[in-house]
């Protein structure tokens, strides 16, 4: 990567996030410059996971005595 | 349509032209990390997480620049100057909702609210999600700066992820509007490198426990995989035989983790913590025979009985100069008494006040201590205490036997008054 394309970028971007860039950029290495990656997690757990910190599921889930995993809570059968 | 679609390598989301302008989605969250960006998206409740280039790209796209701007100025520094990688980044995060085109109906903004903001760093940390916690702590404690209770979960976040120096500035201000909290008092000694005390104040311990106390267990057995109680038995076993008529004190009893390992040795089991929420959670365990609140130093230097075992687990860590307690223990021990305990291994003699504000020891200086009391070493035993931030604690086990003779209240030994006791 030739630093003057590297500087032609960085003039692009707000001043304040420029030394920030430059770290990432050149700090790392020329293997920090690779091509762009989006990854995306979903934060709510989802059925089937495993408890969170304190053996607790989020809201709308409960663990399992079976599995020990976070599930759907059955719901009772109405009583006659 | 078509050749703008195959000059910029599009093959997810329909470009409507190459000079279309993309700009991060108003919505979000969006902060620098260490290895790129992170972005949390509050409509749908997941995270996006971009490498450096990704990062940039999105930097870049500030709804004023088209596509075919952000490639000239991208694909230069990349190593294959490709313009698709680009473009195509591009069209996904649309598709993620990371981006919007800057004309598109969904540009309008909805700031996270700090309130909101303040909600998610709690989630987040809940989660195990540190860092991004830190990120939104650090924005929640920037728009709320008057929110103590914000700038406390910060001090805990930034420890968590090795920021000692904006820890120790986010507990002094929340110490500043909470100057009665002996916990934080105590904890910026630590983090200001100050002289530390011979021990954790009163108020200090008091604090801590009323906190932790509804959560102890849970967190210590089932987060922390803590050890203390039983390591410090299988370290006294060879001591104790078969024997099951003990008479045991156990120092700083907390919710009886401790009285739950010895009890089957014991014939009677007095406790004694400082703790009044600790002290219940003992009581409600049935263990113990006796329990009483008070400070274990003052407790020993007032009290006149005499026991086979004292036992104290995560009890003096709270200690720095363990040379007194062992001392005044040694004095409540029978001929041949046994005095196990466990603490935090240490690296820096003779001990450390670290920034958890517990203290650590090193086992030299539990050597000096045992000598200079007139205890036996039976045993220094190294292993597992209990994990912290992600990594394992080393606790040191010990165990020292007091010699055939009793000591008078200021530590000389005196004849013998008791049965000796004898080990199985």
């Amino acid at each position: 990567m030739a630093e003057h394309d590297l500087e032609k970028v960085l003039a692009q971007i707000s001043h304040d996030r420029r030394g920030f860039f430059r770290t990432l950029l050149i700090g790392a290495g020329a293997a920090a410059v690779v091509a762009p990656i989006l990854t995306t997690e979903a934060l709510a757990q989802k059925e089937g996971e495993d408890p969170g910190p304190g053996g607790k599921c989020d809201e709308g889930l409960v663990v399992s005595k079976k599995t020990g995993k976070c599930i759907v809570p059955k719901k009772k059968a109405p009583s006659p | 349509m078509t050749d703008d679609r195959a000059l910029l390598g599009c093959a997810v989301t329909p470009f409507r032209h190459k000079m279309s302008k993309p700009k991060i989605n108003p919505v979000l969250l969006v902060s620098p990390v260490e290895n790129g960006y992170v972005a949390y998206d509050p409509v749908l409740d997941r995270l996006h997480h971009l490498n450096p280039t990704a990062a940039l790209i999105a930097e870049l796209s500030d709804g004023d620049r088209s596509i075919e701007t952000i490639c000239d100025l991208v694909c230069p520094i990349m190593p294959d100057k490709k313009a698709e990688d680009v473009s195509d980044w591009i069209a996904k995060s649309i598709d993620a909702g990371l981006l919007v085109w800057a004309d598109s109906a969904s540009a309008k903004a909805s700031e996270l609210s700090a309130a909101e903001l303040f909600n998610l760093t709690k989630r987040l940390r809940a989660a195990g999600k540190v860092q991004t916690a830190y990120l939104c702590g650090k924005r929640t404690v920037e728009q709320q700066p008057d929110n103590w209770d914000a700038w406390y979960d910060f001090g805990e976040i930034a420890q968590c992820v090795g920021r000692r120096e904006e820890a120790r500035a986010a507990y002094q201000k929340y110490f500043d509007m909470n100057p009665h909290d002996g916990e934080i008092e105590h904890l910026l000694i630590a983090l200001r490198d100050e002289t530390p005390p011979l021990r954790a104040s009163d108020r200090a311990i008091q604090h801590i426990y009323k906190n932790f106390a509804p959560s102890y267990e849970e967190r210590m057995v089932g987060d922390l995989k803590y050890a203390g109680p039983q390591r410090t038995l299988e370290a006294a076993k060879s001591v104790i035989g078969d024997r099951k008529d003990l008479t045991i004190l156990d120092l700083g009893c907390g919710s009886g983790l401790t009285g739950n390992s010895f009890k089957e040795y014991a014939a009677s089991l007095t406790g004694i913590d400082l703790s009044t929420e600790m002290i219940e959670l003992a009581r409600a365990r049935g263990i113990y025979n006796q329990l009483e609140k008070a400070e274990i130093t003052e407790w020993l230097e007032n009290d006149e009985r005499v026991f086979d075992m004292i036992v104290s687990c995560d009890c003096l860590i709270y200690f720095g100069d363990l040379a007194n307690i062992v001392r005044l223990a040694s004095r409540h021990l029978r001929p041949k008494g046994i005095l196990a305990f466990s603490v935090e291994r240490g690296t820096h003699a003779p001990f450390h006040l670290t920034d958890t504000g517990r203290y650590n020891h090193h086992p030299d200086h539990i050597r000096d201590c045992a000598i200079g009391c007139g205890m036996e070493i039976v045993k220094i035993n190294e292993g597992f205490l209990r994990m912290e931030y992600g990594d394992e604690v080393g606790g040191l086990y010990v165990v020292l036997r007091n010699p055939n003779k009793t000591h008078d209240k200021r530590g000389v030994g005196k004849a013998e008054l008791q049965d000796a006791y004898s080990p199985g």
